[in-house]
């Protein structure tokens, strides 16, 4: 099945069905618009591990009975309406550079999808929904919020598993015309791809890596803060949770060799292989080293490397992705042949405006962080002193 | 003779002289002696509380009603009941806006429809039948019976296939009524087919005699409240008088109902632009009836019970249909405890299956 | 024909972008003018004795209204992308592929107002006046921003101005000649919205005295101004529109075919009929502030989503049958192109990338055609019915009316061979149990065809043209 994939893949670019790409052709190289993709789609992977590993914690405090849970539970259900509010953010320049380098793949693949494809929205809303009502509702009317948390991770997952459809049968073109003639208005799902629910599982394998950080990063701000226990407390559950995304992973990337095992074939044989698998490693043990050094610890630095680990792991694996996936897309395609007709006016206003609105953020955010972590002690003080 | 005196205490209520309004009261007041009136209605309050929102169903109908009376009057300077489509199509296709208002005509009719079914049952379920409320509820259930048979006149009046078709078939079920059943029918249609001498009835129906009528139990029906004052259901009864809150009728409830109507005349532009009423082709009687012709849908419940007593039993069916606005009338003499007593709950309970079964015949007749 | 074509049955690919867009214009509309609203306000309130008060009723403004522009706005917004690359994916790619920084500034935007909206409210109470003032104003600035940015998109489609394919000028299209009034317009709705916004959290509040009053009074010259001004620049506007656009709207205020007003006639009055219902309730709740409950402030909210949804849809509409201007119709058809009659005369299922083995002139070939040049802007029996516009055709009267449709201003040229048309013809006709097929339908039109040749040539012949 493997090899019969690989080249018809590589056939398929000579198959009149896919269209022709955007006669515009690009503003700026493809390299940049590469490099502004994967930057920003690392960004929103972790957004949604935060969300996705913090909900699934918040779950498990709600059937737990200790204290300490109870209040890590807290922390997430207050942060979880904001994780969705980024992830939803940070998904959008991502969409907008498949459109702009892959644009011909993914609107077909959208269409194909059709009425799935738009359930993404009110499915989002819905789970955007349950998490603001936990949030503001929770201890007013707390019955069967485990159940609004519940529905609402459901839902995420939900999301997840339609762009995984999209994205793979984006890059499945000999599909098309089959799934085309049976649904020629759209309205079917990626069938007979072997790789769906092992790919979902590895952009979620980094949800307890996250979720174990943001604990890390909450456990230093505690010490620095004078309670050292409690701080010490959150780093140690905050580096427990974040080993469970290593098995996971593990797992994922097996269930992917399995259902495609020419996929990694053809990604160690890429020119860059050694180089991202490189990075990757290093990234990864670098977060797990240092998630466990910052176990208590007050320094900043200790969760700051540990995140920029993930960073760097997922950084590498969406890399890689997207050069197996040009690599597959065959001869025919080729991102250095599609005109560029340059735009360096607009693209210099983004970069300032970029730059200067980070900066403006940065800005903001240490002067008002203080104000912020005064309400926060007010209320640990005031839930530690009715303990 | 002089002028009237105006009352003491109607002196310190009215605003001071030195405004336009004092200053009109007093020169009504000196002509005519209604104080007693004038400062009834300036006592009339309006309960607030979380069912409050119901209140605003009567002011609903007086505008939409309006609403059909403005347009309703602009349709007729085209109209001509001898050339019924010929002259509808002018309306629709020449006049300036003559669509547009038309179609809010349409619109604004359903809409009367479906508010007058939302206030019988919200006063049902507030149980503001009860005494002294009972002839309220008699001429209210009256102004239901009127709106129904105006929506039925006004539908034929286009002479196009729908029209044409749906009166012919509600006039046959009248005819299935029993002794008087084809006497009414004929009556109804001016003969015992549905013709243009059809339209001069129910055109006459239409602009003349029920608007006479519905003017006069509006204005009962207002009166008898204006005089008793807004019925309390049993629960803000029970509420300890600190957590008794009013809002006078005059002028704060009135204003605080102008943007629901502002609302409403928005959502009536917006059904005419979006769901513009269409002109079938011209009615032709010898053609055979479209394929699952229905009524309009404040007929369609009744209509699909009527189709389960085909035939012999169709008798028991009209029965049945019949004993439901029966019971609607006698219901003020049968439930009148305050606060109400278990009959009071059976009726409640009864009163969700009517809605129910109303909610799912409709839907029933709907889709099939 | 270069994508496939998304079909939603009943409502159309495009009505599903509708409903989701004139949402999120009311969300995206409030957000902006909210932020204006609270910059202002905070402004206010520090003059205020009674500060305090004004600054609880602006922290429950800020709550309703974080949770409301966050979850609805930012989906919906998203939806909107969503939708239009299903609606329309060809014109979708050349705007991603003419704007995509445009769009990557907007999102620096985004995620600009986003954070300073949370570090807003979050901070509520900690931070300094001062801060609050500066957050507020940045969230009013960045947010308006992002709408400036999307306004040269949105208007560009309309009029292109300056751009050509030929020329692809990005600062010609972007400030194009509908540019500037509708910035203007649109900036003037945001501050309606905010103010009647705040009208509505008005009224939780409990006092209902000379304080309210204050607030409605404040929330009123939000509203009544704009207002106001907003049909002088409406007249504006109407001088930048297509003159299709134009001679519809004025020709469209009687019927035309089926009894029925040009739709875009009714919209245009539905929005101006709003904005006047609007600018009425807001002048009754300055003459009894006391008088307005939450509700009927929400049905002055309600007003304006039905203003939105008139004015909307009549901008949309104005562009028909483009969907970039002058350069790409709605149904992938490139204006270029029309010119080619080779190109357009030849067999359009040979060009279209995505179809199906038809065998020719059946009943399925002329399905296909359907799909794939119509679906995009009719549904069968629903939206814009294609079943209700061909009641009354004949095959041989369709056939004729294929070709030269593009006449009514409303629709594109008709692209394939004479067989691609007959099968239409065929399919169309075959809805209403009519079972004349293609074969006979293009006989009979040869037939006719060699007559008028036969005849004397001069003048042309009458009944080859259109309907009359």
């Amino acid at each position: 099945m493997s090899s019969i994939v690989i080249t018809s893949l590589s056939a398929a670019i000579g198959l009149d069905i896919i269209p022709a790409p955007d006669p515009l052709g690009y503003p700026v190289p493809a390299w940049i618009l590469q490099a502004l993709s994967y930057f920003t789609l690392t960004l929103h992977l972790l957004a949604m591990n935060f969300t996705i590993g913090g909900s699934v914690i918040l779950l498990w405090s709600m059937f737990s009975k200790k204290p300490d849970n109870k209040d890590i539970g807290r922390f997430f259900g207050a942060g979880l309406p904001l994780g969705v509010s980024y992830i939803v953010t940070l998904g959008i320049p991502p969409l907008l550079f498949v459109q702009v380098l892959y644009g011909q793949f993914f609107y077909s693949s959208s269409v194909l999808l059709g009425s799935f494809w738009i359930q993404v929205i009110p499915v989002l809303l819905l789970a955007y929904t349950g998490y603001y009502y936990h949030k503001f509702l929770r201890d007013t009317r707390p019955r069967l919020q485990w159940l609004v948390i519940l529905a609402s991770l459901i839902l995420l997952l939900y999301v997840g598993y339609i762009y995984v459809n999209n994205l793979t049968l984006a890059m499945s073109p000999e599909k098309w015309s089959g799934l085309y003639k049976a649904y020629p208005g759209g309205g079917t799902l990626h069938h007979g791809e072997p790789t769906i629910h092992s790919r979902l599982l590895l952009f979620l394998s980094g949800a307890f890596a996250v979720a174990g950080i943001a604990l890390i990063w909450r456990g230093a701000k505690f010490i620095k803060w004078g309670w050292q226990e409690l701080g010490r407390k959150s780093q140690q559950k905050g580096f427990k949770i974040f080993l469970i995304s290593i098995p996971i992973w593990i797992i994922a990337a097996i269930g992917v060799y399995f259902s495609r095992p020419d996929e990694i074939s053809t990604m160690l044989s890429l020119d860059n292989s050694k180089l991202l698998l490189g990075i990757g490693i290093v990234s990864a043990v670098f977060a797990t080293l240092f998630a466990f050094l910052a176990v208590g610890k007050r320094g900043l630095i200790f969760p700051l490397i540990s995140s920029l680990g993930v960073f760097g792991a997922v950084l590498s694996m969406v890399i890689f992705r997207d050069t197996v996936r040009i690599k597959e897309l065959g001869p025919g395609f080729d991102l250095s042949a599609i005109p560029v007709n340059y735009q360096w006016g607009m693209f210099i206003i983004f970069v300032v405006t970029l730059v200067v609105g980070l900066a403006f953020l940065i800005f903001t955010f240490v002067k008002v962080f203080p104000a912020l972590a005064e309400k926060s002690r007010e209320r640990l003080n005031k839930e530690t002193a009715a303990v | 003779m002089d002028k009237y005196e105006i009352p003491p205490d109607a002196e310190s209520r009215l605003p001071s002289n030195d405004k336009v309004t004092g200053r009109a009261a007093r020169f009504l007041l000196g002509r005519y002696k209604i104080w007693p009136i004038i400062s009834h209605l300036l006592d009339k309050t309006v309960p607030h509380y979380r069912h409050s929102y119901w209140y605003n169903m009567g002011g609903i109908l007086l505008f939409l009603f309006s609403v059909q009376v403005i347009t309703g009057i602009l349709l007729m300077i085209y109209y001509r009941p001898a050339e019924p489509w010929l002259s509808v199509q002018r309306i629709v296709m020449e006049v300036p806006f003559g669509n547009i208002i038309r179609s809010v005509h349409h619109w604004s009719a359903n809409l009367m429809v479906l508010t007058i079914f939302l206030h019988m049952f919200s006063t049902f379920f507030m149980k503001a039948y009860r005494p002294p409320r009972e002839f309220t509820w008699l001429t209210g259930l009256g102004l239901a019976a009127l709106t129904l048979l105006f929506g039925f006149s006004g539908y034929l009046l286009p002479w196009d296939d729908l029209s044409f078709f749906a009166t012919r078939v509600g006039i046959s079920e009248i005819d299935k009524a029993p002794f008087i059943g084809g006497w009414l029918g004929d009556l109804a249609r001016g003969g015992p087919d549905v013709t243009l001498d059809t339209i001069g009835r129910f055109y006459v129906l239409h602009v003349t005699v029920l608007p006479l009528l519905i003017l006069g139990l509006i204005s009962a029906h207002l009166l008898f409240i204006q005089i008793q004052g807004m019925s309390e259901t049993d629960s803000f009864t029970a509420l300890p008088p600190e957590k008794k809150k009013y809002s006078k009728f005059f002028s704060d409830y009135l204003f605080g109902e102008i943007p629901v109507w502002l609302a409403l005349s928005a959502l009536l532009i917006a059904l005419a632009a979006a769901f513009p009423r269409e002109l079938m082709p011209e009615a032709d009687p010898f053609a055979s009836a479209p394929e699952g012709i229905k009524p309009e849908w404040y007929f369609l419940s009744q209509f699909q019970l009527l189709k389960l007593f085909p035939g012999s039993i169709e008798l028991l069916g009209l029965v049945i249909l019949g004993l439901v606005p029966l019971s609607f009338l006698v219901l003020p003499f049968i439930d009148r405890s305050i606060p109400a007593d278990s009959r009071g709950r059976v009726i409640l309970k009864l009163g969700i299956v009517a809605v129910l079964g109303l909610t799912a015949f409709t839907i029933w007749g709907w889709l099939s | 024909m270069n994508y496939p074509v998304w079909d939603v049955p009943f409502l159309g690919g495009g009505l599903v972008v509708a409903i989701i867009a004139i949402i999120h214009i009311l969300i995206s509309h409030l957000a902006i003018g909210g932020g204006a609203f609270l910059f202002v306000a905070e402004f206010w309130a520090k003059k205020q004795s009674n500060g305090n008060l004004i600054r609880e009723w602006l922290h429950r403004y800020t709550k309703y209204f974080l949770i409301y522009t966050t979850i609805f706005g930012a989906i919906t917004g998203v939806g909107i992308w969503f939708s239009i690359q299903l609606a329309n994916p060809e014109a979708t790619s050349l705007l991603i592929h003419q704007f995509v920084f445009v769009w990557a500034t907007e999102w620096v935007m985004f995620l600009g107002e986003l954070t300073v909206l949370y570090l807003y409210f979050y901070g509520w109470g900690k931070n300094s006046q001062n801060m609050q003032i500066l957050l507020a104003g940045a969230y009013f600035v960045i947010a308006w921003f992002s709408l400036f940015l999307i306004n040269g998109i949105l208007t560009f489609m309309l009029t292109p101005g300056g751009w050509s394919l030929t020329d692809t000028d990005i600062a010609a299209g972007f400030f194009n000649p509908g540019f500037l009034p509708s910035l203007f317009i649109r900036t003037l709705v945001m501050f309606i919205l905010g103010g009647i916004f705040g009208i509505i959290v008005a009224t939780r509040v409990k006092e209902n005295g000379e304080f309210r009053k204050k607030i409605i009074y404040f929330c009123a010259k939000w509203v009544i101004p704009a207002a106001i001004i907003i049909p002088f620049l409406l007249l504006w506007f109407w001088t930048t529109l297509p003159d299709n656009a134009v001679t519809l709207v004025k020709g469209g205020t009687v019927g035309v075919a089926g009894g029925k007003l040009e739709a875009i006639t009714r919209y245009f009055w539905l929005a101006i009929i709003s904005g006047g219902l609007i600018l009425i309730s807001v002048i009754v709740a300055v003459i009894r502030p006391q008088a307005i409950s939450t509700g009927g402030a929400i049905a002055i909210f309600l007003i304006a989503q039905f203003g939105i949804m008139g004015g909307e849809f009549f901008r949309e509409m104005s562009r028909k049958p483009f969907v970039i201007y002058d350069t790409l119709y709605s149904n992938g058809l490139w204006k270029k192109n029309t010119a080619d009659e080779n190109y357009m005369k030849s067999s359009y299922l040979e060009k279209a990338r995505w179809d199906t083995p038809v065998e020719p002139l059946s009943l399925h070939h002329g399905e296909t055609i359907f799909r794939l040049q119509c679906v995009g802007c009719h549904t069968r029996d629903g939206y814009r019915s294609i079943n209700t516009r061909t009641a009354d055709w004949s095959g041989e009267f369709g056939y004729r009316w294929l070709s030269t449709m593009h006449e009514t201003g409303v629709m594109p040229p008709f692209q394939g061979s004479d067989e691609d048309r007959a099968a239409l013809s065929a399919y169309l006709i075959s809805a209403h149990d009519k079972t004349t097929t293609a074969r006979e339908i293009l006989d009979s039109a040869r037939k006719e065809e060699t007559k008028d040749t036969l005849s004397v040539p001069a003048v042309p012949a009458e009944n080859n043209g259109g309907a009359k």
